[in-house]
């Protein structure tokens, strides 16, 4: 019995005794309310990487650089930036009217401080590759993390020195990895700073309770002139797509993904046409297969269940929101190969390769998935799919937090389902991020390790020519896609609708819906 | 003076609910043992290409497909299977806990008396699902947690109920005689005192099972059941509710089964309670 298995149960009994009624706040109609089923795995920008922990992180701190609404990099903390003639410095000048929720300005040594938090090996922080080129970051440990490449010229000014060419580095202070964060409170939070997250931007957390709801209230210090628009934010928790739709429908709910079986009745209402959200994303859904464990140690029977999963149909019951995929990137992405072959849906080919493996009757494995019902219904497609070529499947369910902790520790878990959205615009941040061999641990939750795969991302990582560094990228496509560490699924187009009285929402290209913008017509 | 119906009519009318609800459990029992020559289709693979768009019922598929391309009835008539074997399986385990510590109570009185009957107050002073619910998220979901959470809530009922029936056998004179001739207690207590709390605890059996079949519907409907894609009423239920607008059929159909097997069970064990002479209050 796990601890956590415990502790739900003792959550479960302690529900009714604690039924506190909803606070005032809660029902207050100047907020924007949301809904999700799951609580939020972290608000520590350090530790969270996962479009939950960000959407929130977003609200909460601040980066030296953004993207605007088109995907495109603006300033944010930053109000300038010069890049050195030989690429290899950065100097960001850092805005004066920048406050932490605390009062105390923004300075430039807080940055510096973040982004060393992230490269210590204490913090262990999924974004510290990122910053691993800066000079002196390679030799964090546990016994110190100077990092010279990293100087506070003076208040309001930081300078980044790289130890080579990096084009991206820009992107990469855009994460929420490099957002600002006071050293002394989160020296003073420890380990609990996730939970109780002090930062500079358009919100302030102002109530989380675990598994019920996170209450944000807008930050009067912001430093942006009339942002944010909306007083605050309500999430709830615990609430699956079928019953935010109910509540949206009810009234409850500003904000809601539609069920798949809403959906095409939804896209016909005139009613609800106005309301409806809609950005193609930069992501990619697929079945993870562990090249660790057998029988996926075998690439035939990584081929084998490429060849048996029927992508068409996983479409239709998502009602055609998306766009079945072939390779790791998505067709908006830059690098994007569209003559990529992939694999055709060829059950009686896939039978042949499981035989040639030395499975002629199949195998029995287990699928790792998201509790959620869109989730299970593709989980139990994907199901009979391997059904039909003999690999019975069991699928074991998980709330968000607990999957994604179960899916990096991946020692046992031998197949899942997720996806992996782009941090920025840049294909380097699929292949490098989840097949090169140093993300194993991290990212790289297949377990995939092919030196060659290595090695060409090495050499794309240190090229300044852009056309021959993307025509790396494009190989290392296609020796991972002949490799198959995934079965990628589908590039799923976002939906979601708002009720009549929200205005300004948009969806972001690059990020989980912003709500700095947003505006309520009436109470 | 107005007179209700007398006392005969109400025996009859008691007798014909037993067989009605015996006949009922008796299809109920013959879908489940013939569920594969019963049903048309394979309840877990594709027969139809109704992904993401449920048929309705029709002449090929009679209950329509769900939106996994499954046959319903396939899955209905295989469900019966799997609701009724953790009905019996779960009821039989209630039963055997709750006799057991009913007869020790009821026999032995004194402090063990109080200490299982305080026990008994406390599981029933949970609310039943939300006990269930707890206990279900300790143990990995299967076939076995399903009977040992329905089992480990369930045997408050017959244990009580067992418990105060002994209290008066107990002072009866057939006792008196058995303690004088210095019968051991285990033999007073299996051979003296069980047959006579046998009727009440068969009817109390039969009336928990339709229990049972709800708290295998609540649990699977949770998602605490046995996994996907093993046809059960509950999942089936829960798994159609976000197409309750677009598919009715799919939440009709399980819904009626759950409906028809608690009343088939409720009119037997009522029946029973009649027909067999008892006349006291059971639930």
């Amino acid at each position: 019995m796990t601890v956590r298995r415990a502790c739900v149960a003792a959550a479960v009994l302690l529900v009714t005794a604690c039924q506190a009624p909803e606070t005032q706040r809660v029902a207050d109609t100047r907020y924007l309310r949301l809904a999700d089923q799951d609580d939020i795995p972290t608000l520590d920008p350090a530790r969270g990487y996962d479009t939950a922990s960000w959407q929130f992180e977003d609200m909460l701190f601040n980066t030296l650089l953004d993207y605007d609404r088109q995907g495109q990099l603006v300033v944010e903390l930053a109000t300038a930036w010069e890049m050195a003639p030989d690429g290899r410095a950065y100097t960001f000048h850092v805005r004066d009217d920048a406050r932490f929720s605390t009062g105390r300005p923004v300075i430039a040594e807080d940055i510096r401080f973040a982004i060393r938090r992230v490269l210590q090996p204490a913090t262990r922080s999924p974004g510290a590759e990122f910053f691993r080129g800066l000079v002196g970051a390679a030799s964090c440990d546990a016994g110190g993390c100077p990092v010279e490449g990293m100087e506070v010229l003076d208040r309001t000014t930081i300078r980044f020195r790289l130890a080579a060419v990096d084009p991206l580095f820009p992107h990469k202070l855009a994460m929420p990895f490099a957002a600002a964060v006071p050293a002394e409170e989160v020296e003073r939070a420890g380990d609990d700073f996730g939970r109780r997250p002090v930062g500079s931007g358009p919100f302030v957390l102002e109530e989380w309770r675990a598994g019920q709801r996170l209450v944000f209230a807008r930050n009067p210090g912001y430093f942006a002139p009339g942002v944010p628009r909306v007083a605050g934010v309500v999430r709830f928790v615990g609430v699956n797509d079928d019953l935010a739709w109910l509540r949206y429908e009810g009234g409850r709910l500003d904000v809601a993904n539609i069920p798949p079986a809403e959906f095409p009745r939804v896209r016909r209402d005139p009613r609800y046409v106005p309301l409806l959200r809609h950005i193609a994303t930069m992501r990619t859904n697929y079945l993870g297969l562990n090249c660790r464990q057998a029988p996926f140690s075998d690439r035939r029977v990584r081929e084998a269940l490429n060849l048996a999963v029927n992508k068409e149909k996983l479409l239709q019951l998502i009602n055609g929101r998306a766009v079945a995929a072939r390779g790791v990137l998505p067709p908006n992405m830059p690098g994007y190969d569209p003559d990529l072959p992939g694999y055709a849906y060829a059950p009686a080919q896939a039978r042949l390769r499981l035989a040639e493996a030395g499975y002629p009757d199949g195998f029995a494995s287990t699928l790792w998935v998201r509790a959620d019902e869109t989730t299970l219904r593709l989980a139990q497609a994907l199901q009979q799919d391997l059904a039909a070529i003999g690999v019975r499947v069991r699928i074991k369910a998980l709330a968000w937090g607990p999957f994604l902790e179960a899916v990096k520790a991946s020692a046992d878990v031998p197949m899942y389902l997720l996806g992996w959205e782009a941090d920025f615009p840049d294909p380097s941040n699929f292949l490098e991020v989840l097949f090169h061999s140093k993300h194993i641990g991290t990212n790289n939750n297949t377990n995939y390790h092919n030196p060659t795969v290595d090695e060409l991302l090495d050499r794309a990582a240190r090229m300044t020519d852009a056309g021959e560094r993307m025509r790396l990228l494009r190989e290392v496509e296609r020796v991972v896609v002949a490799d198959a560490p995934w079965v990628p699924l589908f590039h799923p187009e976002s939906y979601e609708i708002v009720s009549d009285r929200v205005r300004d929402y948009e969806l972001h290209p690059l990020r989980p819906a912003r709500f700095t913008e947003v505006w309520l017509s009436e109470p | 003076m107005a007179v209700g119906r007398d006392q005969a009519d109400t025996a009859t009318l008691q007798r014909g609910l037993a067989l009605i609800g015996a006949a009922m459990v008796l299809s109920l029992v013959v879908v489940a043992l013939c569920a594969p020559w019963l049903s048309p289709f394979d309840p877990v693979a594709p027969v139809a290409d109704s992904f993401g768009n449920p048929f309705p019922p029709g002449p090929v598929h009679l209950l329509g497909t769900d939106e996994l391309g499954r046959d319903v009835l396939s899955r209905l008539v295989h469900g019966t299977r799997l609701s009724l074997f953790v009905a019996a399986c779960a009821t039989l385990v209630t039963v055997l806990i709750g006799v057991t510590i009913g007869l020790m109570a009821g026999y032995c009185g004194g402090w063990v008396d109080t200490v299982l009957m305080r026990m008994t107050d406390v599981v029933l002073a949970f609310p039943l699902l939300l006990l269930a619910l707890a206990l279900a998220a300790l143990l990995e979901p299967g076939l076995p947690s399903l009977l040992i959470v329905i089992a480990a809530v369930g045997w408050t009922g017959v244990a009580r109920t067992v418990r105060g029936e002994l209290l008066s056998l107990c002072e009866r004179d057939f006792m008196t005689a058995a303690v004088a001739l210095g019968a051991a207690p285990a033999r007073l207590m299996l051979r003296h005192l069980l047959p006579n709390v046998a009727t009440t605890v068969l009817v109390m059996a039969v009336l928990s099972t339709s229990n049972t079949v709800l708290l295998d519907a609540g649990l699977s409907y949770l998602g605490l059941g046995i996994p996907v894609p093993t046809p059960s009423w509950g999942r089936m239920l829960s798994d159609s509710q976000t197409y309750y607008r677009t598919a009715p059929w799919l939440m009709v159909f399980p819904g009626l089964a759950i409906v028809y097997t608690v009343v088939a069970f409720n009119f037997l064990g009522y029946g029973l309670l009649a027909t067999l002479g008892g006349n006291r209050r059971t639930t």
